[in-house]
């Protein structure tokens, strides 16, 4: 992270020191917010009907086996619910590189060394508007009407702290008290007693928009443990090996209760070897899809191919948390670290979305991308932006409405007294209008204050 | 004040008979070994003698092995001591985690396998098996589906297998073999292949149940 700030790395240490110890944070600076779901108690499983590791949060007083029925239950109950997946671009991109506004002449006066060329990507919304080169999959996107833009969101008065404006995001209040995400909320009052999945955190830690008072919620390990490994053994012959298994824990018969039970768990290994060998990359590490993701080796697009899969396989997952490549901090040589992270998370939603749409689940899955906030319009002496205010989200799925809600205003004019990006729309706005449109929620159950906040059109 | 409780001697005798047989004493053996137990003073030592000399122990029902015994049992047929704490946590994977039962009645024996449990015993099996893996580029083995399985069960003290259990290893080794289509094949697979049934012995119903 040699871009980013030193209050960026701090936090991202501190909040992954939260996430391995449970505990409760050293303050960095004051008042400072303890991130939603500190401290919450966690607890692995195995969810053998699904196949995955999970740390579950927020278990109570259940006995772990019982998630196995909760599961199933919620998979049959509602096996086309909704879901929502919160892609996090962690550090604060930068919208005015995302979108740049070539057409505007103050644009090459405030970013000299940064502004970018016209890429020959129009937005075609706005005419002074171009996609950087490394966003082209988001283009396709939204020319296909599956992206909605809205260029610039955030709050009243930015707090240009990673630490607390993230925070402000993942609760969905500019409350720095508050300890349970916005998500968190909606499953508390939507969600079951005793199905983990319905909150699942990709990173391997609790995602804070997912924490929950009641609700169980889950951070996914790896869908691919379930694994067979014999030391010395490959190959062909490995392969005859595991096969093996449910001949030899049945060989001697099931007429003593003690072989029976052998020859039981031996047969359920091997169907359940079967059937998770979408996600153990025995069919390439594509979990089973139609669709090419890149690879790397950051597992990013891993991760959202093994969730297509998931939903494929019929988990009762409803809300989604995960962090997307990159580093967004964008302090120093901005153009490099922008685009990096910025092609592969890209080039992974369209990939994702194409394959939602080959296994027929395009109707069932948005996706929320977002950041704590912008970066400011003015480029500093690094070759880089600082922390601003409004910033860039984006809206991703068959479902959407596809036309930008809210504007870019001319930096001429439109800016706040710091020379910041003024927001159009208050992130807030954005939840409400989810909660209700996509899930079908009262959002006065899940946002402080729903009632005040403007109500966009979102969903088809 | 407990070992004076009258129904101390009963509740004693019953408990360290199921850690090795998976039904109740006959009521005449369990009536003997409590004696034997107050008239010992206590003594746990020939009590546990006289369970493991019980024509029950060899001729009746079997019991899943727990995930300590398990281990144990294979660590000394490998010629192996606790030479890690390893066997903790692989333990513990498999449900055991000594000193830790789920309540205070103690461990359930009729539950120590399901899949996840399962794949901790293949892991326990395949840590111990590891440090004499053999390596095809330095051992040649034979090319023969019998003498691979003999071989695999030396690894193990030569232990006798009961007939299903056997059939289906050799019909194992016999697939496997088949597999070397190709000269490299037919020199390295047999190595492979007693790695791989040394492992498929230790996780065979032979081996996790007494």
């Amino acid at each position: 992270m040699t871009n980013c700030c030193n209050e960026f790395s701090r936090s991202s240490l501190l909040r992954q020191a939260v996430a391995e110890a449970g505990a409760g944070l050293p303050a960095i600076e004051p008042g400072m917010p303890v991130p939603a779901g500190t401290g919450l108690d966690r607890r692995s499983m195995l969810l053998r009907s699904a196949g995955v590791a999970l740390a579950v949060y927020g278990a109570g007083a259940l006995r772990l086996p019982l998630f196995e029925e909760g599961v199933l239950e919620a998979a049959e109950a509602a096996p086309n619910q909704p879901v929502l997946v919160s892609l996090f671009l962690d550090g604060g991109a930068d919208s005015l590189s995302l979108l740049s506004p070539v057409g505007d002449p103050d644009y090459r006066r405030l970013r000299p060394k940064l502004a970018l060329p016209d890429s020959g990507l129009a937005f075609t919304e706005d005419p002074r508007l171009r996609w950087h080169p490394s966003a082209a999959a988001l283009r396709t996107l939204h020319l296909e009407g599956k992206l909605t833009v809205l260029p610039t969101v955030g709050y009243t008065d930015a707090d240009q702290s990673h630490f607390t404006s993230r925070h402000y995001w993942e609760v969905g209040a500019t409350n720095p008290r508050l300890r349970t995400g916005w998500l968190g909320r909606y499953l508390d009052n939507a969600g079951r007693p005793d199905n983990p999945l319905q909150g699942l955190s990709l990173d391997g830690e609790l995602a804070p928009p997912l924490a929950t008072a009641r609700a169980p919620v889950a951070a996914l390990r790896g869908a691919d443990q379930y694994r067979f490994w014999a030391p010395g053994v490959w190959g062909d012959v490995e392969r005859e090996m595991l096969e093996t298994i449910a001949p030899l824990g049945n060989a001697r018969g099931t007429a003593d209760k003690a072989l029976a039970a052998i020859g039981h768990a031996s047969t359920h290994v091997a169907r359940l070897r079967s059937q998770l060998s979408v996600f153990n990359g025995a069919q390439g590490g594509n979990f089973g899809s139609t669709v090419t993701y890149p690879t790397h080796r950051s597992g990013f697009p891993q991760r959202l191919a093994g969730l297509a899969a998931m939903l494929a396989a019929g988990l009762p997952l409803r809300c989604v948390a995960l962090r997307a490549y990159g580093m967004y901090d964008t302090h120093s040589d901005q153009p490099e670290a922008l685009s990096q992270g910025l092609k592969l998370t890209s080039e992974t939603l369209l990939a994702f979305q194409r394959d939602l749409e080959a296994r027929g689940l395009a109707d069932r899955v948005l996706t929320l991308v977002w950041s704590e906030f912008g970066r400011r319009v003015e480029e500093n002496g690094s070759n880089g932006t600082d922390h601003g205010a409004a910033g860039a989200v984006f809206l991703m799925g068959a479902r959407v409405q596809g036309q930008m809600v809210g504007e870019l205003p001319r930096l001429r004019d439109g800016l706040d007294k710091n020379g910041n990006l003024k927001a159009s729309v208050d992130y807030p706005s954005v939840y409400t209008s989810l909660l209700e449109q996509w899930f079908d929620f009262d959002a006065a159950d899940a946002i402080p204050n729903a009632r005040a906040y403007r109500r966009l059109q979102l969903v088809k | 004040m407990c070992v004076h409780h009258r129904s101390h001697p009963v509740f004693f005798v019953r408990k360290l008979w199921g850690c090795f047989n998976p039904t109740a004493p006959p009521r005449g053996t369990q009536k003997a070994l409590e004696r034997r137990y107050v008239k010992g003073r206590y003594a746990v030592r020939p009590v546990v003698e006289a369970i493991l000399k019980h024509p029950h122990l060899y001729e009746g029902p079997r019991m899943v092995k727990s995930p300590i015994v398990y281990t144990a049992g294979l660590l000394r047929a490998a010629g192996r001591g606790i030479d890690t704490e390893s066997w903790t946590w692989l333990c513990a994977n498999a449900g055991q985690q000594l000193f830790f039962p789920p309540n205070v009645s103690g461990w359930n024996d009729e539950r120590w396998l399901d899949t996840a449990s399962y794949l901790a015993r293949w892991d326990i099996a395949g840590r111990v098996t590891r440090p004499a893996v053999l390596d095809p580029a330095k051992v040649q083995a034979p090319f023969d589906a019998d003498k691979l399985l003999d071989r695999a069960l030396e690894f193990w003290g030569s232990p006798h297998l009961s007939s299903g259990t056997r059939r289906a290893l050799r019909a194992y080794s016999v697939r496997a073999l088949a597999t070397a289509n190709t000269s490299w094949k037919r020199k390295s697979y047999p190595a492979l292949i007693e790695n791989s049934l040394r492992h498929l012995i230790a996780v065979s119903p032979d081996f996790q149940t007494s």
